[in-house]
């Protein structure tokens, strides 16, 4: 039974045994969204890092390049984040000598989702979106919850003020019950992806503390990323 | 040069320049924190006692209604799209129904995460099945596949409910499995928070000798009673058809779709 794992776990509620509770996580707040579109795909993030009431920077970048074509953006425990973007490139490192070429934007997706699902008992608290262009040259977007389930979309906010962001992407770039149909959504232009992941960054600096100072914005396609900078709120 | 092109290495010159700066990881460390990579069932181990997780509001996403019955053309297979965690939605198109191999397809509900791994588990054990056997895996080795995951996982935490249809010679068969072990093989199950929603409709209506397009419209209705009245079960409803030879999606429509018609029809009825 050794190759099923079953010896490493600990016997649960010995008696006589006790545990001194510990307390594992923090959240170090911060927001990301990433909008994709045909041929790039746009990733953003605030870069304030902060715990509880207090902001440890106002200048923290919270995305991670992972190849020339693939960008993860990632909030949440601050630790978390950077021993799984740590391993993450290690991973990857590891891909590149063994073979030869850099790993694709969906290669990269899966993996992450197998490598937070390791620690299924003992999550990586963070929030996690990857975006990049895939093997067809398209723009893509994965999103992750912290056990590694991922889903691929075109657009997704998350982080702190994720659950403030994402309706505002659902009408302004998903046209949510809208009735158009088909050719009458109009097609995401790269200027438009980045206009509207600026407001959402400047609305959720309005109204999320863990959210402001700057943003930082990478704009990926084929020829490689792009990056840009949006001063927000420091209150 | 040519020693260098012929060796490949020409392109290992090329890779990217990684920084220096990343921590230094011994290759043992490196095998022990990807443990799952060369060995699926070998997961970290949890952490003694309980860690405290007020702080971090720790949410994962949760899938919801699925149904599955079998009947004289085959077997049906219905499910949601919607994902939740907390009181979000997550994603309104989720794909709750997944074929595993060339034969058997089954239905998530509980932890996505959890499902999604095991299913793809579950497709490499049957894949490699193929190989070694030299014919498919039955549905119920794939049942005492996960039954097996639910057991070694015993009081973890972990969270799924699973339908796996499929033929055999012998003919249908639909087993559920779930998270505390069970292992049933039946005719009609639902799974997920808005099951008994479903089965209000699935149980009262169902008989074996329904043709394709009752069947289908059965399940529909069941699954359309589920997003109206459970919250956490809504968006698209997919619908799925098990035949011996293959299956097929066989509908894919907006709940919203389905509610304006079954309302419709119930005011026609009455």
């Amino acid at each position: 039974m050794s190759n099923l794992g079953i010896e490493q776990f600990p016997d649960y509620q010995v008696p006589g045994v006790s545990h001194a509770d510990f307390s594992p996580y923090e959240s170090n707040g911060g927001s990301i969204v990433a909008i994709a579109g045909e041929d790039f795909v746009v990733i953003a993030a605030d870069t304030r890092l902060s715990s509880g009431y207090n902001i440890h920077t106002r200048k923290q970048s919270k995305l991670f390049p992972l190849s020339n074509q693939t960008v993860l953006a990632s909030t949440g425990c601050w630790c978390d984040t950077l021993s799984l973007t740590g391993l993450m490139k290690l991973r990857m490192q590891n891909y590149e000598h063994t073979h030869l070429k850099t790993m694709t934007t969906d290669a990269v997706a899966q993996m992450l989702s197998i490598i937070m699902y390791n620690r299924r008992f003992f999550p990586y608290y963070v929030s996690n979106i990857l975006a990049g262009i895939d093997k067809d040259g398209k723009g893509v977007v994965f999103s992750y919850d912290p056990i590694g389930h991922c889903e691929r979309a075109t657009y997704r906010a998350g982080g702190t003020a994720g659950a403030l962001l994402q309706p505002v992407l659902d009408n302004q770039i998903g046209y949510k019950n809208m009735n158009l149909h088909g050719e009458d959504a109009p097609e995401v232009t790269k200027e438009r992806a980045v206009a509207v992941a600026s407001d959402t960054f400047i609305s959720a600096a309005e109204r999320d503390i863990y959210t402001g100072d700057s943003v930082l914005i990478n704009i990926i396609t084929k020829d490689g990323i792009e990056t840009q900078e949006l001063q927000l709120r420091q209150d | 040069m040519s020693l260098e092109e012929l060796c490949g290495l020409k392109a290992f010159l090329k890779t990217t320049n990684w920084s220096n700066s990343m921590r230094q990881i011994s290759e043992h460390d490196f095998q022990e924190i990807t443990s799952n990579f060369n060995n699926p069932y070998r997961l970290m181990a949890p952490v003694p006692g309980t860690p405290d997780l007020t702080n971090a509001s720790l949410k994962i996403d949760h899938g919801t209604t699925a149904l599955g019955f079998v009947y004289q053309g085959g077997i049906v297979l219905c499910a949601d799209s919607r994902s939740s965690s907390g009181i979000n939605v997550t994603t309104q198109t989720m794909d709750k129904i997944v074929p595993v191999s060339s034969q058997i397809v089954g239905t998530l509900a509980g932890g996505s995460a959890d499902c999604t791994y095991w299913y793809r588990v579950l497709a490499r054990e049957s894949r490699l099945h193929e190989l070694r056997y030299k014919r498919p895996m039955s549905v119920d080795a794939a049942a005492k596949m996960i039954c097996h995951v639910s057991e070694m996982h015993r009081g973890t935490g972990l969270n799924m409910g699973m339908l796996l249809a499929g033929y055999s010679p012998k003919g249908p068969s639909l087993v559920y499995v779930d998270s505390d072990g069970v292992n049933i093989s039946g005719k009609r199950f639902s799974v997920g928070s808005g099951a008994s929603n479903a089965l209000g409709i699935l149980d009262p209506m169902y008989r074996f000798d329904l043709t394709d397009e009752e069947a289908f419209d059965l399940a529909l209705q069941s699954l359309c009673q589920a997003t109206l009245c459970d919250a956490s079960t809504g968006g698209m409803v997919v619908l799925h058809h098990v035949g011996p030879a293959a299956h097929r999606i066989v509908r894919k429509v907006d709940c919203m779709e389905l509610h304006k018609k079954y309302s419709l029809d119930a005011r026609n009825f009455s």
